[in-house]
């Protein structure tokens, strides 16, 4: 199978079986539009695809080859399929709302497709030639997403030891980090035959599209095309970012989760009673893959998303919890369903917590030099442009449309997030990602999109107080 | 290529000195400065320009050698100088020194000195202070703003972005500096901001316009200008990186590839791979004191990589990466540092003098 067909058919197999399941989530009525159900598909589809594959291959030890891969997808394909067919006669038209017109003056036009050739140009060249056209170069995927991906290959196994490891170090090393992304390489070079370069890094290519493409179509419902062409020219422009959706790094695919995740919650927030449920589920599912991304997902973003989904619960008033309550659980289910067979993989195997560093370990006392090596990082280096400046300006700019509207799901999200960044760095020995300008700016990665969603959706508000005479 | 300096001040190491602690030898190429103690060599000067760059001119025989710059700024007390550290290489290049970074800088500074170890030996030829006009000086910051660095192991976890600096020659080597020696364009681009901002809402509240609709007009039309300017100096720099990467690469023949400051080390791993499929063990002799590292690991894998000499017996493919010591010759013996063979067979491929692949006849 050519390198091609292989990464088509490698995400298209996943993505059928969660492009099924997010449509019987949603409920009898769809509340998705079909442009957001594909690009969840193709997100939730291949990480939770390869959390079934993690699960039966731990069970049964079966090898890791083509077989054991398209036996475990394409059953849960067509077991989803056969429960659609059940199901379809009962479902009702869509409860989708239109995306908001927007018109646009002529000027302002053209300079939108100025900018957006350009972030094409910049994603095309860069994309292509450092993904797909150099050897893998950076390290962590060097010794982690890569390396991972390619023992696994040539061992058929989820190989915790990786060469030149210790047992003792392997616990606390890289195989503590779920094995999701080196496990889909895994998956498209079992595909091709071969590990190939090329095809086992497009799929970081693939993940920065869908990141780009998620955040369009969450805008397009929130501000229109105009602004929802706009966001992705802001997120593209910073530098860090553009960086990050060109390498094989993981941090975009970690950011494409809690993209998805957030900005359902957000959705659910935004759309009447009888969306809510079907958007929950579905958020729900997303919270599920989330646990699966990296051990951050897990220890900071998924209780801060947990705290947000209740909080939303209660502050908004909804009518009859009843419905919400119950999706709740649902999504608590299917959070649990993925967590708990993960959590005790860890713990059979002594694996730690932590980004590569045990959290056992963590001592708790003031960092000195971390403030100012994080303004450096923030106001004086190139990675952010000035939007640290400016995003805070503009949402003390905008504070009553924040406070008072569900934009204060994802704000909230962000400073929280921020703050426990904060915590880390600052009382904690990982002050040495800040200090060093290393795993500080990784995760910024994670949050820029909410930031950039938070950014654009303002944006139109602020035009219109500017305009305002 | 190097900017000339608008004015230069040449000063030799003479009788103009105070050599009295310190050991002074004329050589053919330069004076010879031997310290027995830790010693300050002085002179009293007068910079007929407004001096930003120090450039000194010298050799560290032995090891590089730590020193410091010393002046005595008219605005300070009698015998108070100020200390700015520097190091002096073996390699012989010249130690360029941005004096017009450093706020403490004075050009009327009526006395220099410079501080070495005890132990030290260097030799020096010259040491040039360099000034350059107000124009230059606002030219040559405008084009240290475009100056763009090149895709580092770091790069994924920062970029420094646009650095600003006022010597030419220093913009000549900005980024190879850790931290780069300038400033970030940014101090300049965030007070411009807030001033732009002010200025344009002032101007629309003059003009009749209401406050809140002045202000968000103001902070608006100034961020995105900023915005713009940045988001095409650091998206110019990002494709630079990829056409740095096209020239070296990827429109390379395989033999003559390098990737990002790794020299011939892609090309051997690739020129190697057929010969490395399959193996249990390959064997690799690199740079001494630099282990095997990441990328042969993960590129050789499942192949485990060994470093141990003499040769096992069970290893007969051997990656050899920059050393210009290891030799096989024409009775295919190996050996390193002309010492007794460790091996014998065929160069399967060269990359270069020193990098090449060996298979072992066992």
């Amino acid at each position: 199978m050519t390198p091609l067909l292989a990464l088509l058919l490698g995400f298209a197999i996943p993505a059928l079986g969660a492009g099924i399941a997010l449509r019987l989530l949603e409920g009898r009525s769809a509340v998705l539009t079909v442009l957001e159900r594909f690009l969840l598909s193709l997100t939730l589809g291949p990480t939770l695809g390869m959390f079934v594959v993690f699960l039966v291959h731990s069970l049964t030890q079966a090898p890791l080859h083509a077989r054991l891969f398209l036996e475990v997808l394409l059953g849960i394909d067509l077991a989803l399929l056969i429960v659609y067919i059940m199901r379809r006669r009962t479902f009702l038209p869509p409860l989708v709302a239109a995306a908001p017109r927007v018109q646009i003056p002529r000027a302002a036009l053209v300079l939108l497709v100025t900018l957006s050739l350009w972030t094409l140009i910049k994603i095309a060249v860069a994309g292509t030639t450092f993904l797909l056209l150099v050897p893998t170069y950076a390290s962590d995927a060097l010794d982690n997403w890569n390396l991972r991906g390619k023992v696994f290959y040539e061992d058929q196994a989820l190989t915790l030891i990786l060469p030149g490891q210790t047992a003792e170090a392997a616990k606390s090393g890289v195989s503590s980090y779920p094995p999701t992304v080196p496990l889909f390489k895994t998956y498209l070079a079992t595909l091709h035959g071969d590990w190939h370069e090329a095809l086992v890094n497009a799929p970081h290519a693939v993940w920065f599209l869908l990141l780009l493409s998620l955040l369009f179509a969450l805008l397009l419902r929130l501000t229109g095309w105009p602004f929802a062409l706009l966001g992705i020219v802001i997120l593209v422009g910073l530098p860090l970012e553009l960086m990050h959706g060109t390498t094989n790094y993981a941090d975009v695919f970690v950011s494409l989760h809690l993209l998805a995740a957030v900005g359902l919650l957000l959705l659910t927030m935004r759309s009447d009673k009888h969306q809510r449920a079907g958007l929950l589920r579905v958020a729900g599912l997303s919270a599920a893959a989330l646990a699966w991304t990296k051990n951050e997902s897990v220890l900071l973003y998924l209780p801060i998303f947990a705290a947000l989904w209740m909080l939303c619960l209660y502050f908004f008033h909804v009518p009859s919890r009843r419905i919400p309550l119950r999706a709740s659980a649902g999504a608590l289910l299917l959070v649990t369903c993925v967590l708990l067979p993960w959590l005790i993989f860890k713990w059979s195997h002594g694996l730690t917590f932590g980004n590569a560093k045990p959290l056992s370990s963590l001592a708790f006392a003031w960092q000195p030099g971390v403030l100012s090596a994080i303004a450096i990082n923030l106001f004086f280096e190139g990675n952010w442009l000035m939007l640290p400046v400016f995003f805070p300006i503009l949402l003390l700019m905008c504070h009553r449309k924040v406070l008072s509207g569900t934009l204060i799901i994802p704000t909230g999200f962000v400073l929280a997030v921020s703050a426990g960044h904060m915590v880390l760095y600052l009382f904690t020995p990982l002050s040495a990602e800040a200090l060093m300008q290393t795993g500080f700016g990784r995760g910024l990665i994670h949050i820029a999109p909410i930031v950039v969603l938070v950014t654009t959706a303002l944006l139109p508000g602020f035009l219109r107080e500017a305009r305002r005479d | 290529m190097l900017a000339h300096a608008a004015t230069s001040q040449r000063v030799a190491i003479d009788d103009a000195w105070d050599l009295s602690r310190v050991h002074a030898e004329e050589t053919g190429d330069g004076i010879r400065l031997t310290f027995p103690h830790d010693a300050i060599i002085t002179r009293s000067i007068h910079l007929p320009m407004r001096a930003d760059t120090l450039i000194v001119d010298a050799i560290a025989e032995g090891s590089s050698t730590d020193a410091m710059f010393l002046w005595h700024s008219t605005k300070l007390p009698e015998g108070t100088f100020v200390q700015l550290p520097f190091s002096i290489s073996r390699t012989g290049s010249s130690t360029i020194i941005p004096l017009g970074m450093f706020s403490q800088w004075d050009s009327t500074s009526n006395a220099i000195g410079l501080a070495f170890p005890q132990g030290s030996v260097v030799r020096v030829r010259s040491v040039t202070f360099e000034g350059r006009g107000f124009f230059e000086r606002v030219w040559t910051m405008a084009r240290s703003f475009w100056t763009f660095d090149e895709f580092k192991a770091s790069s994924v976890n920062f970029l420094w972005g646009p650095i600003l600096t006022l010597s030419p020659l220093h913009r000549a080597h900005l980024f190879e500096n850790t931290p780069p020696i300038g400033w970030s364009a940014h101090r300049i681009l965030l007070p411009l901001f807030c001033l732009s901002a002010l200025i344009i809402t002032a101007v629309l509240l003059c003009l009749g316009r209401q406050w809140k609709s002045a202000l968000y007009l103001g902070v608006g039309y100034s961020a995105a200008c900023i915005w713009l300017i940045l988001d095409l100096r650091m998206g110019i720099e990002i494709l630079s990186y990829a056409a740095h990467d096209w020239t070296t690469y990827v429109r390379r023949p395989l033999a003559e590839r390098q990737l990002r400051g790794s020299q011939d080390f892609y090309a051997l791993l690739a020129l190697s791979a057929p010969h490395i499929k399959g193996k249990e063990r390959i064997g690799y002799i690199g740079p001494r004191g630099v282990s095997v590292g990441e990328h042969l690991t993960y590129f050789a894998y499942p192949a485990q990589v060994s470093t141990v000499l003499p040769p096992p017996p069970d290893i007969d493919t051997w990656l050899v990466f920059h050393r210009p010591d290891a030799t096989v010759d024409e009775n295919g013996l190996f050996s390193i540092g002309g010492d007794t063979a460790l091996m014998q067979g065929t160069v399967l491929t060269r990359t270069s003098r020193g990098s090449f692949v060996f298979r072992r006849t066992l």
